[in-house]
């Protein structure tokens, strides 16, 4: 098993400065049990505390709350020393501190499709995003979508899309 | 099973960087895992862009300073846009593309690389990126290992320093 074989990796917003709030640029799990999303975020500075939060939709254009109870996270994912590639888990509903200061950080989150709301009208959520508020002095930022478990499993090249 | 209890995401690199990713020091240790999987993903502005060319190291330590062949990555050059992956059968890699942000993916099985009988078997690996000249890029290189040798969850995957 390789992993570029059975998941889809997908970057929807540009790898930059700035806020991860882009309405449209979810992805569609419709094809997939599973997304795990890492968040990448650099900072310089002493203050810079920002709020993530998981939204869901019937399209691309995600605007519903969804509910997570915990996200594993590493907030010297950069350094240099060998505790800097252990994840830590933390139980809770939020997250209103993201970006460590004057470090690079990794966020982690674990999405199961059967979290997302569904209804008998046949407007059932498929799509998700990672929303995330402007972290002050953000100097870089990277968010990395990685569909698993595809509904049908064909290579590497030929994964599902997750863009419609 | 879910990924983050059963890889471990490395990242040695400062993200957002620029001017190649020539780190010796910056190699990740396979000694207790079976595979890893780098990405690449590359930013570049408007301007000509002369191919950075990407090479494998491994070494004994962080320190990698030895080819490590390939002949085959995955590619998608614009990911901003699609997000289908495109197999590349080559021993070499040139990239970047103009204003665009591209991902380059390698996969690494752990008996790719050189061992003897001194004791001396190349454990470490790292992805190595020439200078993209002309444009300005920004990347980040993120290395995933899995199949670890002890499966122990999110929080206490082997270290992979």
């Amino acid at each position: 098993m390789r992993l570029v074989e059975n998941t889809k990796v997908v970057m929807r917003d540009p790898m930059e400065a700035g806020a991860l709030d882009a309405s449209a640029k979810s992805v569609n799990m419709a094809n997939f049990a599973k997304c795990r999303i890492l968040l990448f975020i650099t900072t310089n500075s002493t203050a810079a505390d920002g709020t993530v939060t998981l939204l869901q939709g019937t399209t691309t254009t995600a605007l519903t709350a969804l509910g997570f109870t915990e996200y594993w996270k590493c907030e010297t994912i950069s350094g240099d020393t060998a505790g800097n590639d252990a994840l830590t888990r933390v139980e809770a509903t939020t997250l209103t501190t993201a970006g460590a200061s004057s470090a690079t950080s990794l966020y982690v989150f674990e999405v199961r499709s059967d979290m997302l709301d569904s209804d008998t009208f046949k407007s059932e959520n498929k799509y998700i995003r990672l929303n995330c508020t402007a972290v002050t002095n953000c100097t870089h930022i990277a968010c990395i979508y990685e569909l698993y478990e595809p509904r049908y499993a064909r290579g590497s090249d030929s994964m599902p899309s997750v863009n419609t | 099973m879910r990924l983050t209890e059963n890889t471990k995401v490395v990242m040695k690199d400062a993200m957002g960087g620029t001017g190649g990713l020539q780190t010796a020091g910056n190699g990740v240790n396979m000694a207790k895992y079976a595979k890893c999987r780098a990405i690449l993903l590359i930013a570049c502005d408007d301007q000509a862009v002369g191919g950075g060319a990407v090479t494998l190291k491994q070494g004994t330590t962080a320190s990698c300073s030895t080819a490590l062949a390939y002949s085959e990555y995955w590619k998608n050059e614009d990911v901003l846009a699609a997000d289908a992956l495109t197999k590349v059968t080559a021993a070499s890699c040139a990239a970047g593309i103009r204003n665009k942000t591209a991902m380059y993916v390698f996969e690494i099985r752990a008996d790719m690389l050189d061992s003897d009988t001194f004791k001396s078997e190349n454990q470490y690996v790292r992805l190595d990126l020439a200078n993209i000249t002309t444009a300005t890029e920004s990347h980040s290189l993120i290395y995933e290992l899995y199949e670890p040798r002890y499966v122990r969850g999110a929080e206490n995957m082997p270290t992979a320093w």
